[in-house]
C-alpha cells in the first residue's frame, strides 16, 4: 500500500489528488523531486523515509530559519529524527499549498512554533521561536530586555485567558485576522 | 496533537449523550465511526447495526451523504496521511455498503454528482497546465517574497482579462467587417481623400495614426454602415453596439467575482484589532523565500521590524513641537494639491493649443502632433516621485505615507485621464456641430447659384446675404467674390457651372470630413503607445543604468555607492500596480472607439511583463522594510473597479451626447 519509489500507481495518484490540495502534476513534480532526493539504493524499497538532513538540502526548505521544525512536525517516524516518506513530504506540501484552507495552514504554524510540543506556546516556544528569525550573529540577536518586552507584548496581545501561554485556538484566532499569513505560508516546489 | 484529542474527546462525549435515544444512538455511532481512532468498538457495533438497519430509505441516504463531506473536506483535516488513507477507506466502504439499498432515483443522482467531481477535477488539472509564465514568477517569488511577485500575479490576471476582450472585439467585429464588409477603397468611409494620398505611407502619418491606419479596423470610422453585410447578413452595426456593452459587462463581472473571491479567503476583520507584535512575529516570515541572500536581507528586515515596533511602544508621543508638524504637513497637502490642479490644466491647454494649431497650420511638426500623449506621459512619469519628495516633510509613519502616496497617484491618473477626455470630447462637441451641411446641401447650393445666374433683376445685396445665410462658415471672401464676378460678367450657363463645380472642390479640400470617433480613438492609442514607450525608457534609463552606476563606479567614487544615494533601486510595488490600473483604464476608455485597442494591450502586458521580469531579477534588491500597503488582496482589485466605473462614463456619455458623424461608422 506505499508507492514504489520509481513509479507512483494511477489509483494512488487519485487517492492522493483526493486528500491533499495538490493538483496532479504538483503531486508527480513531488514525486519526481522526491525521488531524487533517494540513494540508487533506496529507489527500490517501497516507502523509504529519507532523513532530514537530505530533506533540507532541497532549495526551498534550505534558506527557511524553521525548516528542522517543519521536518519534525510533518514526520510520522517513530523515532522523531525528521526523516520523510514520500506521503509526509506530501502532507507537507498540500498544507503549504496555494488551496489550503487557513485552518489547516494555522494548524500546522502552531505546531511548528512550539518547539517542545506540548500544545501550547510558552515564553521559551516564544523565546526559540524569536532567535530562528533573527538568525544566529550577535548583532542581529535581540538584547535580553528587548526579547522580554517583545515576549510580554505578544503574551499581553493574544493572551486571552492569561494563563502565561498561548494555546491553538488564540493563536488561530490572531492569525485569522492578519491578512498576509495565507500569502506567505507558502511552499512551492 | 491536541485537535485530535479533542475530537476525540469531542466524540466520546456525544456517545455518551446519545445513549438515552436508541436510533440517535445508532446513527451517533455510524456517524463517528470515521474519527474513532480504535476500530475495535466499531466493528462491535456493526452486527447490531445490521439488525436495527433502518428500513427508512432518507434516514440512509442523510447518513450516506454526511460520509460522502467527509469524503469531501477529509483533505481539511490536520492528520497524517496514513490516518486519512484510513479514514477514507472506511468512509467509502459505509457509502458503498449503503447505496446499493438506495432508490433509483436518489442513485442517479449521487452518479451524477460524483461523476461531475471527477469531471472537474480532470478539467482543472488541463486548465492549470495553460498558466503562462509560472517558472518566471515563482524564480521571483524565490527572490523578493510574495510581495513583488503580486505585482506579476495582477499583471497575469490582467492579461487573461485582455486576451478575452480581445477575442470578444475580434471575433464579433473586427473579422466580420474584414471578411465580409466592403473592402478598403470602395466606400467614402474607407478611402484615403487624394490630398492625404501623395503623405499617406510617410513615416511621420503613420506615427501620428494617419493615412493607411486611419482608414483601417483600427478606428471606428472603418466600419460600415450597412444593416447586413455579407451573405449570411450579419448586423454588424448592431454587433458593434452590443461588443462596446459587452466589454464593460465582462470587466465588472469579473471583477467582481475576484472581489468576492478574495473576500472569502481573508476573512475582513469588522473590528480594528492591532495584534501588531504577534504579526510580526507569527506572520512575519514569506516562505517563498528560496534564495539564501533573500533570506538573510528578510532576516534583517524582521529583526529592524521587531525593534521599531519595541522602540515605538516604549517612547511617548514625539517631542517635535505639535505646531511645526501640523503646518509642515498643510504645507505638503497645498504643495501636492496644486501640482494636482496644475497637471490638469496642462493636459486642457495642451489639448486645446493642438486644436488651434491643426486649423491654422496646415503641417504640422512632429512634436506638435504627439504633444499631448508626450505631455500626460512625462506627467504619469514625474509626478508621483514628486510627491514622494513632498511627503518627506509630512514625516508620517511610513505605512501611513505610502497609503497618502497611492491616494495622490490615483487621483493624479485619474484627472489625467478626465481631463483628456474633457478636452477631446469638448474638441468632438466643435467639430461635429460644425457640419450644418452635408454634400447633399452643397449641390442645393450649386443649383442655386446656377439658377441665380438666370434672372436678370435680382439685387446683389439679397444675393449675398442669402447665399451668407445658406453657406458654411469655412466659405471664404474669395468664393463670393468669384460669385459676384460671375455675376457681373454675365456669362452663359456653362460657364457658370464650370466655375461652380471648381468652387466646389476648393470648399471640400479645406474642410475635412469630419469624424470624431476615429479622432478620440487616435488620441487613445497614441497615448497608450507613447506610455508604452516612456515605460520601456524609464525602466532601462532608471532602473538599469542606475544598477549599472552603482555595481561598477562604487570604486572610484568616494563614498559607498551601495548603501547611500544612489542605491539599487527597490521595486515599488505600489506605484506599478497603479501604473497597470491607469493603463487598463486608457483601454476600458478608448475600446468603443478603437476596436483593435484590447489587441493591442495584449501585446503591451506581455513586453511589460518580460522586461519587467527581466528588470526586477537584475536591478532591483529587496525591500528593506517589511510592512504591506493594502491590508488584504482587495484593494487593487477595488481600485481597477472604480477606474472601470470611472472610465466607462465618459463612452456612454459621448455615445448619448454627441450625434455620431454622418460619414464615418456604423451609425
Amino acid at each position: 500500500m506505499g508507492t514504489t519509489a520509481s513509479q507512483l500507481g494511477k489509483d494512488m495518484l487519485s487517492e492522493y489528488q483526493e486528500l491533499t490540495f495538490l493538483t496532479k502534476q504538483e503531486i508527480l513534480l513531488a514525486h519526481k523531486r522526491f525521488t531524487e532526493l533517494l540513494t540508487k539504493d533506496e529507489k527500490d524499497l517501497p516507502n523509504t523515509r529519507v532523513p532530514m538532513e537530505r530533506i533540507l538540502t532541497l532549495p526551498e526548505l534550505k534558506s527557511n530559519p524553521f525548516r528542522k521544525r517543519i521536518c519534525n512536525v510533518f514526520s510520522t517516524s517513530e523515532y522523531k529524527d525528521g526523516g520523510l516518506t514520500f506521503e509526509d513530504f506530501l502532507d507537507l506540501l498540500s498544507a503549504f499549498s496555494d488551496s489550503a484552507t487557513l485552518e489547516i495552514k494555522s494548524h500546522y504554524a502552531f505546531r511548528i512554533f512550539d518547539f517542545d510540543d506540548d500544545g501550547t506556546l510558552d515564553c521559551r516556544d516564544l523565546e526559540k521561536l524569536v532567535n530562528c528569525l533573527t538568525g544566529e550573529t550577535d548583532d542581529t540577536r535581540l538584547t535580553p530586555e528587548e526579547m522580554r518586552q517583545l515576549i510580554n507584548n505578544i503574551l499581553e496581545e493574544s493572551d486571552i485567558d492569561k494563563d502565561g501561554t498561548v494555546n491553538l485556538s488564540e493563536f488561530q484566532h490572531v492569525i485569522s485576522r492578519s491578512p498576509d499569513f495565507v500569502s506567505s505560508f507558502k511552499i512551492v516546489l | 496533537m491536541s485537535t485530535v484529542s479533542e475530537s476525540v474527546v469531542g466524540s466520546t462525549r456525544s456517545l455518551s449523550a446519545a445513549k438515552r435515544h436508541k436510533s440517535i444512538r445508532k446513527n451517533s455511532r455510524r456517524i463517528y465511526s470515521a474519527y474513532q481512532d480504535n476500530q475495535g468498538s466499531s466493528d462491535d457495533q456493526d452486527k447490531e447495526d445490521e439488525r436495527a438497519d433502518s428500513n427508512d430509505p432518507e434516514e440512509m441516504f442523510q447518513n450516506i451523504q454526511y460520509q460522502k463531506e467527509i469524503i469531501a473536506n477529509i483533505r481539511t483535516r490536520p492528520w497524517p496521511m496514513r490516518r486519512k488513507l484510513k479514514v477514507l477507506k472506511q468512509a467509502r466502504e459505509i457509502v458503498l455498503k449503503y447505496e446499493g439499498r438506495l432508490t433509483r432515483t436518489r442513485g442517479y443522482q449521487t452518479a451524477g454528482a460524483d461523476l461531475l467531481k471527477k469531471l472537474s477535477r480532470v478539467l482543472y488539472n488541463i486548465l492549470v497546465l495553460f498558466i503562462p509564465w509560472e517558472v518566471r514568477i515563482k524564480k521571483i517569488e524565490s527572490h523578493f517574497g510574495s510581495g513583488v511577485a503580486s505585482y506579476f500575479i495582477f499583471l497575469r490576471w490582467l492579461f487573461g482579462i485582455n486576451i478575452v476582450l480581445t477575442i470578444m472585439t475580434g471575433a464579433f467585429i473586427v473579422l466580420p467587417e474584414l471578411l465580409a464588409g466592403a473592402p478598403f477603397g470602395t466606400t467614402r468611409s474607407k478611402t484615403i481623400p487624394k490630398e492625404h494620398l501623395a503623405s499617406a505611407q510617410d513615416l511621420d502619418t503613420i506615427w501620428s495614426l494617419g493615412g493607411y491606419l486611419q482608414y483601417s479596423v483600427l478606428f471606428y470610422g472603418y466600419y460600415g454602415r450597412l444593416r447586413k453585410i455579407g451573405s449570411a447578413g450579419y448586423r454588424l452595426p448592431l454587433a458593434y453596439f452590443l461588443v462596446g456593452m459587452a466589454v464593460f459587462a465582462y470587466s465588472f463581472i469579473v471583477l467582481l467575482r475576484k472581489m468576492a473571491k478574495n473576500s472569502r479567503l481573508s476573512l475582513a476583520s469588522a473590528s480594528d484589532e492591532n495584534f501588531t507584535f504577534c504579526w510580526r512575529v507569527f506572520c512575519a516570515w514569506d516562505y517563498l523565500i528560496g534564495n539564501p541572500e533573500a533570506a538573510e536581507s528578510k532576516g534583517a528586515a524582521i529583526v529592524n521590524n521587531i525593534r521599531e515596533a519595541i522602540v515605538e511602544e516604549q517612547e511617548k508621543k514625539k517631542d517635535t513641537s505639535l505646531a511645526v508638524l501640523i503646518s509642515l504637513r498643510i504645507l505638503a497637502n497645498i504643495l501636492v494639491l496644486l501640482s494636482l490642479a496644475g497637471s490638469i490644466y496642462i493636459i486642457y491647454f495642451v489639448v486645446d493649443r493642438s486644436q488651434k494649431l491643426e486649423q491654422e497650420k496646415p503641417e504640422l511638426t512632429l512634436w506638435e502632433k504627439n504633444e499631448v500623449s508626450v505631455v500626460v506621459s512625462l506627467i504619469t512619469m514625474i509626478a508621483p516621485s514628486a510627491f514622494e519628495l513632498v511627503a518627506q516633510l509630512e514625516m508620517y509613519h511610513p505605512r501611513t505615507s505610502l497609503r497618502f502616496q497611492l491616494a495622490r497617484v490615483l487621483v493624479l491618473y485619474l484627472g489625467n485621464l478626465y481631463s483628456l477626455i474633457i478636452a477631446l470630447l469638448d474638441k468632438v462637441n466643435s467639430m461635429s456641430s460644425a457640419i450644418p451641411l452635408s454634400p447633399g446641401n452643397w449641390s442645393e447650393s450649386s443649383s442655386f447659384l446656377a439658377t441665380i445666374s438666370q434672372p436678370e433683376g435680382n439685387s446683389l445685396s439679397t444675393l449675398v446675404s442669402e447665399i451668407f445665410v445658406s453657406e458654411h462658415r469655412n466659405i471664404t471672401i474669395a468664393t463670393i467674390a468669384t460669385v459676384l464676378d460671375i455675376r457681373n460678367t454675365s456669362t452663359s450657363g456653362s460657364g457658370v457651372i464650370s466655375n461652380q463645380t471648381s468652387l466646389f472642390e476648393k470648399n471640400i479640400r479645406s474642410q475635412q470630413d469630419p469624424c470624431w470617433e476615429t479622432y478620440v480613438g487616435q488620441e487613445m492609442l497614441k497615448l497608450s503607445i507613447i506610455d508604452m514607450i516612456f515605460t520601456v525608457a524609464s525602466i532601462l534609463l532608471i532602473d538599469f543604468i542606475r544598477g549599472l552606476v552603482v555595481r561598477y563606479l562604487s570604486d572610484c567614487c568616494c563614498w559607498d555607492l551601495e548603501s547611500k544615494f544612489p542605491e539599487y533601486g527597490e521595486f515599488k510595488i505600489a506605484e506599478n500596480v497603479l501604473h497597470l490600473i491607469y493603463n487598463q483604464g486608457m483601454i476600458w476608455m478608448g475600446a468603443f472607439f478603437s476596436p483593435c485597442l484590447p489587441a493591442f494591450n495584449v501585446l503591451k502586458l506581455i513586453g511589460l511583463m518580460y522586461l519587467r521580469s527581466w528588470a526586477v531579477l537584475t536591478c532591483n534588491v529587496p525591500h528593506q522594510q517589511v510592512f504591506r500597503a493594502s491590508r488584504s488582496n482587495n484593494f487593487y482589485v477595488a481600485m481597477l473597479l472604480f477606474m472601470l466605473f470611472l472610465c466607462m462614463l465618459p463612452t456612454i456619455f459621448a455615445i448619448v451626447r454627441y450625434r455620431p458623424s454622418q460619414h464615418c461608422g456604423p451609425f
